[in-house]
């Protein structure tokens, strides 16, 4: 892994169009800006982990509940 | 009782789905009178499977917020003219259906036409992996496990 030291304000850069700032510092807390194209997935690591439990708990569904069916045919969702 | 028509449609997930990366091949199972709801079985593994809501059809503002890279369009095989499906893994709560939820900040991107599919966590912050189905009943469902604290 590559370490690199830095200040507050201070930038690197990663390819051609990613720069990350070290915005502040906190005791133990780093305030990170991170300036990338859209289309370039940054997730804390936790995310990714509350997506894999969240798929853990959905995931024993192997086939559609009629009664959930009939909600849906009844009410819709998101009312906006 | 059985009169209903069943769709099956098999789709490659190349990544797998987070948590079940092991299994690449699902089988996208889908009622022809209800354009909502789908479910999606693993092929290797009877026992995974998810029950996929069509959220493009409601949450206009979503959509916008989907734009993959091009790594992931290469992915799931996306050319010019295909238009890829925006489908949320639904959280059902089986003692009230109606506090089910549904998965924001990971969509699954569905492209038909090559048969492919993946599911991408967004950047947003602002979108949740418990979204209520039902905004006016956002009650938690009490079969669920303890509540994750968001995250500021």
């Amino acid at each position: 892994m590559l370490v690199l030291a830095r200040k507050i304000d201070e930038k690197i850069k990663i390819g051609d169009d990613i720069e990350i700032t070290i915005v502040d510092i906190t005791g133990d807390t780093v305030r990170i800006g991170i300036e990338a194209p859209r289309t370039v997935r940054i997730l804390r690591h936790e995310v990714y982990e509350e997506i894999v439990k969240q798929n853990m708990e959905a995931s024993k569904q192997t086939e559609i509940p009629q009664e959930l069916q009939k909600i849906l045919s009844n009410k819709k969702p998101w009312p906006r | 009782m059985d009169t209903v028509k069943k769709k099956e449609t098999l789709i490659e997930f190349p990544r797998g789905i987070p948590g079940f990366e092991e299994y690449k091949t699902f089988k996208l199972i889908e009622d022809e009178e209800d354009p909502f709801l789908a479910n999606l079985l693993a092929v290797e593994n009877g026992q995974a499977g998810f029950v996929l809501f069509r959220i493009q059809l409601f949450l206009e503002d979503y959509l916008p917020q989907i734009e993959l890279a091009d790594e992931e369009a290469r992915l799931l095989e996306i050319t010019q003219t295909d238009t890829p499906e925006v489908w949320t893994i639904l959280t059902l709560c089986h003692s009230d259906f109606t506090k089910t939820t549904a998965n924001l900040r990971a969509p699954v991107i569905i492209n038909r036409r090559a048969r492919k599919g993946a599911q991408f966590v967004l950047n947003d912050d602002s979108y949740s992996a418990r979204y209520p189905l039902f905004a006016d009943l956002a009650a938690p469902c009490n079969h669920g496990t303890e509540r994750r604290q968001e995250r500021g």
